[in-house]
């Protein structure tokens, strides 16, 4: 027959072994608890139905629930050591002198005492006799990949399958990801341009060949009766028209070389911007665009816009080192008299710079100027 | 009274006993294992802006410019140019809704690349979001002599991403 201690002893074995023997689940998404347990006082422990919504991917739910239940223990522990010192004290002071009593008292206090230290060296103590046991971690699971299933119908022959790649929309794709539907739009209106060119320089062709050949002088085309061609004068005249038609082909063959898209940059031409002040978006709206032609107020803004960046970058501030101001770098000392300016900071302002380059391009017909156009070769 | 006392010590001891034997089954792990999570989160990585929010921040405690108000300047250099102004600004036009980097010095492509990294500063590393932004670069003719940048209307922070 056992003993009161060995019964406590084994009871004790036992409840211990049964309480770490148990495993933990480890599932893989958690839920809210049943349980509304109560929240602890103390900074940094939440109750299992806070961290369980908190908690990450991989992360273990045990050291938190075992934290947890450690600090509740240790609440629960404290005000029960708290309650038996008081006891102490409360049989100590009723003691009245009586020598047995007294020291029933003190014992009481010593052991509420002692309980709350062991109590809270309980961490020191299992460190001391286990480091291991304060590093609460279970064996993670290994993540289980599951091989790839092929489900086929029963009775189902299987089949060669043949995917078509969808060439043409992802070439499209890239280019218009790559170039920008802006850029596109620009290279359209520059094909345009181009067609428009090029159909006036197919008429000026035919016309020049119609010319050359009328203008024959003298008799060189005869039959046995009759001869074709023109008198000489005649001829004359009409070399003097094909000449004339010779230069225009070649200004439009310039021009078509001149060309430029905003936001592209050709190399030892220059550059027009897409936005800003330099863009040809706002400086066409300075110019009365029903006094030209089509093509020529085009090219006359574009010539505008890159002469702009590339004296200023487009920025209105700009000073540069020759007292000349602003978006055009306009010569303050050559203009202050032509143009009646009184002070450089008017210069300053985008629009009265325009409208002042504007003025002196049409003075001179020409953007001669602006050093910027001689580096371009967009003057001479 | 002692018995007692003596019984609550047996009680602790084996706990503590059997908890020490049987925890080393559960337990195992080795003790220099680093922690897992070693981020702190100082260095996580910050939420990335929305362009709206970006300019917003670019635009704190921008200066009106002598051009008008449609002019910000955002930043302008500390250092000097050869020409007796910072060696770059940059500035915001609300009417086309543009970052404009002027450059005053040379080579260019070193205050370029200067002027690039203290916008990015500026928008305290929301590089992604930035390169959304429209932005023009260049140098007036009496820094660059003609001279065109290349790419300027990107910042080749974002072509080397």
């Amino acid at each position: 027959m056992l003993n009161k201690k060995q019964k406590i002893f084994f009871f004790s074995l036992f409840f211990v072994f049964f309480i770490f023997s148990a495993n933990f689940t480890l599932a893989i998404e958690f839920r809210a608890p049943e349980i509304n347990y109560p929240s602890l006082p103390f900074p940094g422990v939440d109750s299992p139905q806070v961290f369980l919504k908190e908690i990450q991917e991989g992360e273990q739910a045990f050291p938190l629930y075992v934290k947890y239940f450690y600090y509740l223990f240790l609440m629960i522990a404290g005000l029960l050591a708290l309650g038996v010192i008081i006891y102490g004290g409360f049989l100590y002071l009723i003691s009245a002198g009586a020598p047995v009593k007294m020291v029933a008292a003190k014992e009481q206090i010593t052991g509420g005492v002692l309980g709350l230290v062991i109590l809270l060296s309980s961490y020191l103590i299992l460190a001391t006799i286990n480091p291991q046991l304060v590093i609460l971690r279970l064996p993670g699971l290994e993540k289980v990949t599951l091989p790839e299933i092929k489900l086929s119908e029963p009775g189902e022959k299987k089949l060669p399958t043949y995917f078509q790649i969808p060439l043409g929309m992802i070439i499209e794709n890239a280019v218009l990801n790559e170039i920008g539907q802006g850029k596109l739009n620009n290279a359209k209106k520059a094909a345009e341009d181009a067609r428009e060119s090029a159909e006036y320089l197919k008429n000026l062709t035919e016309e020049l060949k119609n010319l050359a050949v009328n203008s024959d002088c003298g008799l060189s085309r005869c039959n046995l009766s009759t001869c074709t061609g023109l008198s000489c004068p005649q001829a004359q005249s009409n070399i003097a028209e094909i000449t004339k038609k010779i230069e225009e082909t070649n200004e439009v063959v310039k021009e078509l070389n001149v060309s430029l898209m905003p936001g592209e940059m050709i190399p030892g031409i220059g550059f027009v911007p897409t936005g800003g002040y330099c863009s040809v978006d706002y400086l066409s709206q300075f110019w009365n665009k029903s006094n030209l032609g089509s093509l020529w107020y085009e090219n006359l803004v574009v010539d505008a816009a890159s002469v702009c960046y590339c004296e200023s970058a487009g920025n209105p501030r700009a000073v540069g080192t020759t007292d000349d101001h602003g978006l055009f770098q306009i010569h303050f000392p050559t203009w202050e008299g032509w143009w009646n300016l009184e002070k450089r900071e008017q210069l300053y302002n985008h629009e009265f710079n325009i409208n002042l380059a504007i003025k002196i391009y049409k003075r001179n017909n020409s953007w001669w100027p602006w050093v910027c156009a001689r580096i371009l070769g967009i003057a001479e | 009274m002692r018995k007692r006392k003596t019984t609550i010590i047996f009680i602790i001891s084996v706990l503590l006993i059997a908890l020490g034997f049987f925890g080393l089954s559960f337990f195992r792990k080795p003790i220099s294992e680093k922690p897992e999570k070693t981020l702190p989160k100082e260095t996580e990585k910050a939420p990335q802006l929305s362009v709206e929010e970006l300019k917003k921040k670019l635009l704190k405690n921008a200066k009106p410019s002598p051009a008008g108000p449609d002019d910000l300047i955002i930043i302008e250099s500390e250092k000097k140019g050869s020409y007796e102004r910072p060696s770059f600004e940059i500035t915001y036009q609300k009417p086309f809704d543009l970052f404009l980097i002027s450059l005053y010095d040379k080579p260019l492509a070193e205050v370029r690349k200067e002027a690039e990294n203290a916008l990015l500063e500026k928008a305290e590393g929301q590089l992604d979001t930035l390169c959304q932004l429209n932005v023009l670069l260049g140098s007036p003719r009496f820094v660059s002599g003609g001279e065109i940048l290349k790419n300027p209307e990107s910042l080749n922070i974002c072509l080397r991403r």
